[in-house]
């Protein structure tokens, strides 16, 4: 048998609440005081920004203040995300030799495999989409991101089960919100949950976790046991919370004006590709996200969600190099535009260069 | 210079191994610290460097700024405690310095470092390096500095 993960569910708590508690677990595993842990996590109204994300940039927060939604800085890396008791998070804390696992790469596609696993078993065609998402069809229904300190390793995930796409779209500075609005684009075609996947046969959440649980034990050839909180674990969450994740001082420890996402759209023979982007670093020079929509051709339809995942994170100067190995290595049935005029038209949002045609 | 796996290890610095930080003695009593090329190399491309703010006094042992690659997040730990005196600005703005040039360019912070006489000894000099570098990498599983 394998290593033994205590698994724990710390239910409902507010968005700063439950990033403290990852603080607690991380802190009390290096310190020995706690196993290797699965902890299953519900929030209130939260919009969460990654790490080292800029929160007015991402968050609405004037929205977030009039309607109860929690700002958050996460400890983790990775975008913004909105949360409510729609979805759950799934956290592992270990030791970094307790898996077979020897690179932070490997933990990530681990532990998204044995999601992606878990989620097949409910009978949703899931899967591992490099670097840390799980889909099903191109459409995002889980989320991961980690943390590592000396031999402690911290990985989370997000399981989509219901949402409410109005809700995540006022919350955050997405450019979905812009595609809502000209009803040019479904807002959530870009990710999806169990509920509308299985409908009414969507299972309880118990259910789900079961699944997942039995997705990582036979991945990661571990046990699970659920066992309790401990008063220390809760005790360091609270002293987390006091100190600095629960204080608007963290949560606001990055923060820039928010910026119009560039736009482009170009008018050819193939149709009109048009793209939406955001850029995101210290020097603004890698992708946070792509929005690529149009009247074009394109087979399978999931071709334009992959290449959107692909460049999201890529450095803006690789834009056209990443776009044209994507199109030579995707398996593309037909496509009535090129992939110079993709690349045209998401580098022109990504830097404002003028397109050649528009 | 000691070269472990692939990964160099400059002879003039400090090291502590477990947390794959170097520290440089500086004019004044400064000490410039920064990760090593094993931290990042273990890391990958870094995306994001945030350091403790200039002033701000950090603890022995503590971190001393965070570091942001493929969505993992970790922090870079200071043995020595002291206060920011500099953090590196260019850094900041491009954190794949520490990936091209881990012990020049990619330097994180200086400090004006507490008790630095009782924490230096417990540093691996340069010279002294290899063996336990070595050690940590195999218990690690640590294929090498790719490259």
């Amino acid at each position: 048998m394998g290593p033994v993960f205590r698994v724990i569910d710390t239910g409902v708590r507010g968005g700063r609440a439950n990033i403290a508690f990852d603080q607690a677990l991380i802190e009390a595993h290096k310190a020995g005081e706690i196993p290797d842990t699965i902890r299953f996590l519900t929030f209130s109204p939260s919009a969460l920004v990654g790490r080292h994300q800029s929160l007015s940039r991402e968050i609405r927060l004037d929205w977030c203040r009039q309607n109860g939604v929690e700002t958050v800085r996460r400890i983790t890396g990775g975008g913004t995300l909105y949360m409510d008791e729609g979805q759950f998070g799934l956290e592992l804390v270990f030791h970094r030799r307790s898996l077979d696992l020897p690179t932070l790469a490997d933990v990530a596609r681990g532990v998204c495999e044995s999601i992606a696993l878990g989620l097949t078993k409910l009978g949703v065609p899931a899967r591992y989409r490099p670097r840390n998402d799980i889909e099903v069809e191109g459409r995002k229904i889980s989320g991961t991101g980690g943390f590592f300190d000396g031999d402690t390793l911290f990985y989370q995930a997000t399981i989509l089960v219901d949402m409410d796409p109005v809700r995540m779209l006022a919350a955050l500075n997405v450019p979905e919100a812009k595609l809502a609005k000209r009803a040019l684009d479904d807002a959530g075609a870009r990710v999806t949950t169990l509920k509308t996947l299985l409908g009414p046969a969507t299972p309880s959440t118990e259910a789900v976790r079961a699944a997942l649980l039995e997705g990582l034990a036979e991945r990661l050839g571990i046990a699970t046991e659920w066992g309790a909180i401990t008063a220390r674990e809760e005790e360091l969450a609270a002293h987390a919370h006091d100190e600095e994740i629960g204080t608007d001082d963290f949560v606001a420890e990055i923060d820039s004006p928010p910026v119009e996402a560039g736009h482009a759209a170009k008018h050819g023979a193939g149709g009109t590709i048009e793209a939406w982007v955001r850029r995101e670093g210290a020097s603004d020079d890698r992708i946070r996200e792509v929005l690529i929509t149009g009247d074009f051709f394109v087979t399978p339809p999931r071709t334009i969600l992959d290449l959107e995942a692909v460049l999201r994170g890529a450095p803006v100067a690789e834009i056209g190099e990443r776009i044209e190995r994507f199109f030579a290595e995707a398996r593309v049935g037909a496509l009535s535009a090129g992939a110079g005029d993709f690349a045209e038209v998401v580098e022109a949002a990504a830097t404002g260069k003028p397109l050649s045609i528009s | 210079m000691p070269v472990v796996r692939g990964c160099n290890l400059p002879d003039d610095l400090l090291y502590d191994v477990e947390s794959h930080t170097w520290y440089r003695e500086l004019d004044g009593g400064k000490v410039q610290i920064g990760m090593t090329q094993v931290a990042v190399a273990l890391a990958g491309k870094l995306v994001a460097f945030t350091p403790k703010k200039v002033g701000k006094p950090i603890a022995a042992g503590k971190s001393c700024a965070t570091v942001e690659s493929g969505k993992w997040v970790g922090p870079a730990k200071s043995a020595v405690g002291g206060n920011v005196l500099a953090v590196n600005d260019a850094l900041v703005a491009t954190p794949t310095l520490a990936n091209e040039d881990p012990y020049v360019k990619g330097w994180m912070i200086e400090l004006e470092p507490e008790g630095w006489d009782a924490v230096k000894p417990t540093l691996t000099p340069g010279a002294a390096v290899s063996d336990k570098y070595e050690a940590k990498m195999a218990a690690d599983g640590f294929a090498g500095c790719a490259g």
